[in-house]
């Protein structure tokens, strides 16, 4: 490994444990006597300072010294947190953010000055010498012998033929990252035989809580010179001493009652992958997909049997290679959603606004592709609920709502989607000042303005060149509006919508699409044309007469389960060529279209396909009722319709 | 890009095809390949001069009517029709043609300017034209043929 790699690794994992920082940070401001969040914090500043200090970033490894030294005071239960402390812990993790991002250039940034930072931590007299007490700790534990338990496996492997070893490895003073290479060490160890203790502990050995060496006892059948080989071939391993243990030099050994039966090192349970090459196995799989559909075409074409069961069952490995795949990239949201109490909570502060910020539905999983996206509209959403969605405290007052407003971020999964919605229990928006200022814009004659319903206005919000703020304000009034988050969301496969009551606040409704590359559709014919309807939003298909549907107003309808649903007539929506009379026969897919149901109205069903979603490409994506487009077994291209957009 | 900064390269290769009984061309560096015309599919409510999109080699690529638009009236002859498909911006297109000519090479002194020799209509999606021993040859400037603005 490069100085690069372990950077990147330092970079990644140092981030993750500020958001975790960050995060029970806020936990102790709710609940300042909880001894749990204290040693959570504790742990996190305590891995980072260990992290930082062997890749050399002096300034990150003094503040979370610091940091720690401070939770320790109160993990004594000698200080009590109070909002001043947790502040001042909050900013040091600012800095420490600051820090991390610096270094990610190979260099933390001399600029960033924490001195004053550390002096608002409070720390008893004595932590100054903490790294002399990290140095005493490792000289009184090398010391020490096998304990009973790991003494009791030593004596049954040596009845068993095996030999007992103890391996004293010393790392070269320069080595980064010495836990990864002591890992190393067990990993090759436990190839040969069992490990049954170390000194210094496994814990502290994953901690770095050790300078350049430690020992290892171990029980194996190999011969003493291969484990030699094995251990020296590691890279940054200075020396290794082996010395055999007999079973009489075992048993004269002291023994530490305290210390219990070594836990095994977390061996290769998981794998850190490059996104680019999850990219390129989809892919793969894509292409696979396509292959596959051709295929049960040739098969079905040529009525071959023996052909036919192969497909069959490649069809059901490729269904399960892909969901694997698909799996692989799934991600929680919760990686995103993390962030945003302590925003919220910064953002309210900076408003003077009181704000209750609840999430719910973390655990939600997404492609990754797509929750590396979203950051930045949810970003945008909420700090549009905080800065304009809820009222100053004291209007709040006077309109008698409760001063302390709520905000809510939830996801959730609904068939092939999932919703993320943003809800304020602000001041909602006002559908007629939205049309006054799309007149004013531009964007709407006044005419439009009169006959335009609720529903249609609100839209207007998501319009390039529509932004909603009275006034410039340093939090949400950047120039950037709803439009980005809705063309955002587009992108991805997704669509914005947002529910709102004047007085009583607004919701704001993200659709994702579960992954961006493979739909399950029900695939029809318009006259000559042939398009894709994603399965998610299918309820039904319906055999009709034409006769049989209702015309009301000049448009198109249908009763369907007691409900008179309006029904879009395709033909005329995407204005296909005619070619071929339509015929009195009429299918209708009845889709829903966000709550609603609509009937699409098709000339015929060719069935259910799983397609690879291609993009349509610049200048032509923005097509209404079209969403993207795949390509069929025969080569040929199918549309894939957009019922959002499709009236 | 600008006229002004085509007038610092000494030397460009273009791609000159035929439409309507003039040449035309774009610069070689964005060309990806020449194809045969293969079949079109509509894409409802797309720009006026999209014609729809193909499948080139399993990439779905949107192809422009290049005769509808630069306003030019429709082809008679299609026998020799190509789809050029080139990149613009970070996007292949495909572009349809009466004819594929020929590769050129053009020294900068001999491009100018477009608004010297060409009329107003088309004149938003040029580049600039060009001089050599047969003729005029008007460069396309791809970036602004495929922006649905102009």
């Amino acid at each position: 490994m490069e100085m690069s790699q372990y950077l990147e690794i330092f970079i990644e994992e140092a981030r993750e444990h500020i958001q975790a920082l960050n995060a029970s940070l806020l936990r102790l401001e709710q609940n300042p006597t909880d001894k749990d969040v204290v040693g959570e914090l504790f742990r996190s500043a305590h891995t980072l300072k260990g992290m930082a200090a062997t890749m050399g970033f002096s300034k990150t490894a003094e503040l979370t010294h610091r940091m720690e030294s401070s939770l320790d005071l109160v993990r004594q239960g000698v200080l009590t947190p109070n909002s001043t402390f947790i502040t001042a812990l909050l900013h040091a993790v600012d800095a420490l953010e600051e820090l991390v991002e610096s270094a990610a250039s190979g260099q933390e940034d001399a600029g960033i000055a924490i001195a004053h930072l550390v002096a608002a931590l409070p720390t008893d007299a004595e932590q100054g010498a903490a790294v002399g007490v990290a140095a005493q700790e490792v000289a009184a534990t090398a010391v020490s012998e096998l304990n009973p338990s790991a003494l009791a496996v030593l004596k049954e492997a040596v009845s068993q033929g095996m030999e007992g070893y103890r391996l004293d490895v010393r790392l070269a003073s320069d080595a980064l990252l010495k836990s990864a290479r002591a890992y190393m060490v067990f990993q090759r160890l436990e190839q040969h035989g069992e490990i049954i203790q170390s000194e210094p502990s496994v814990p502290d050995l994953e901690a770095e809580r050790f300078g350049d060496h430690f020992s290892v006892w171990l029980v194996s059948a190999a011969p003493s010179s291969l484990l030699q080989e094995e251990i020296e071939n590691i890279a940054d391993v200075r020396s290794v001493v082996i010395t055999p243990l007999n079973e009489g030099s075992a048993a004269s050994g002291s023994s530490d009652p305290s210390s219990d039966m070594v836990p095994r090192l977390r061996t290769g349970k998981s794998v850190r992958v490059d996104i680019s090459r999850l990219d390129r196995l989809m892919n793969l799989v894509s292409e696979l997909v396509i292959i596959r559909t051709r295929m049960t075409q040739i098969s079905r074409d040529l009525d071959h049997r023996a052909l036919a069961d192969s497909t069959a069952t490649l069809n059901r490995i490729l269904l399960e290679l892909q969901d694997e795949v698909m799996q692989v990239r799934m991600v929680a949201v919760e990686q995103i959603f993390s962030r945003f109490p302590r925003m919220v909570r910064d953002l309210s502060q900076q408003l003077g606004k009181d704000v209750d910020f609840q999430i719910s539905g973390q655990e939600t999983e997404l492609d990754r592709t797509i929750v590396d996206e979203i950051g930045d509209p949810l970003v945008h959403l909420l700090r549009n609920a905080l800065d304009h969605g809820i009222e100053p405290v004291a209007e709040r007052v006077r309109l008698g709502k409760p001063a302390k407003a709520r905000v809510q971020l939830s996801a959730y999964h609904r068939g092939d989607s999932v919703f993320i919605e943003v809800q304020d229990d602000g001041r909602g928006i006002d559908v007629a000042k939205i049309k006054q200022k799309a007149v004013e814009r531009g964007l709407i004659s006044s005419e439009e303005a009169n006959s335009m319903d609720d529903e249609a206005a609100l839209k207007l919000i998501f319009q390039p060149g529509f932004s909603m703020a009275k006034q410039v304000t340093d939090i949400s009034g950047r120039g950037v509006g709803l439009d980005v988050v809705a063309s955002k969301i587009a992108s991805l496969g997704g669509r914005t919508s947002v529910h709102t009551e004047l007085g009583k606040g607004s919701v704001f409704t993200i659709v994702l699409p579960l992954t961006l590359a493979i739909m399950a559709t029900l695939q029809v014919k318009v006259d000559a044309e042939r398009y894709a309807i994603p399965l998610s939003v299918v309820d039904q298909t319906a055999l009709l007469k034409r006769s049989e549907l209702d015309v009301i107003e000049h448009r198109l309808a249908m009763s369907y389960r007691g409900q008179t649903i309006p029904v879009v007539d395709l033909r005329k929506a995407l204005a296909v060529p005619y070619t071929t009379p339509p015929a009195d026969d009429v299918y209708v897919v009845v889709v829903y279209r966000g709550r609603r149901l609509l009937g699409l109205m098709v000339d015929e069903l060719l069935g259910q396909e799983e397609v690879v979603v291609k993009p349509l490409g610049r200048f032509v994506d923005r097509s209404p009722g079209i969403s993207g487009a795949t390509i069929l077994g025969d080569g040929s291209i199918a549309l894939i319709l957009d019922v959002m957009s499709i009236v | 890009m600008s006229v002004a900064a085509q007038v610092h390269l000494e030397e460009e290769r273009f791609v000159v095809f035929r439409l309507a009984g003039e040449d035309y061309a774009i610069p070689i560096a964005g060309v990806h390949t020449v194809e045969k015309i293969i079949p079109i599919t509509r894409v409802p409510r797309a720009p006026e001069f999209v014609d729809g999109v193909i499948n080139l080699r399993g990439e779905v690529v949107p192809v422009i009517n290049l005769r509808r638009r630069l306003d030019l009236p429709p082809a008679e002859d299609t026998s020799n029709a190509h789809i050029v498909v080139a990149l613009a911006g970070e996007q292949l297109v495909g572009l349809i043609v009466d004819e594929i000519s020929h590769v050129l090479s053009l020294p900068s002194n001999a491009i100018q300017a477009a608004d010297q020799v060409v009329g107003e209509a088309n004149r938003s999606f040029l580049l600039g034209v060009g001089k050599w021993e047969q003729g005029l040859i008007i460069i396309l400037d791809l970036d602004r043929v495929v922006d649905p603005e102009r």
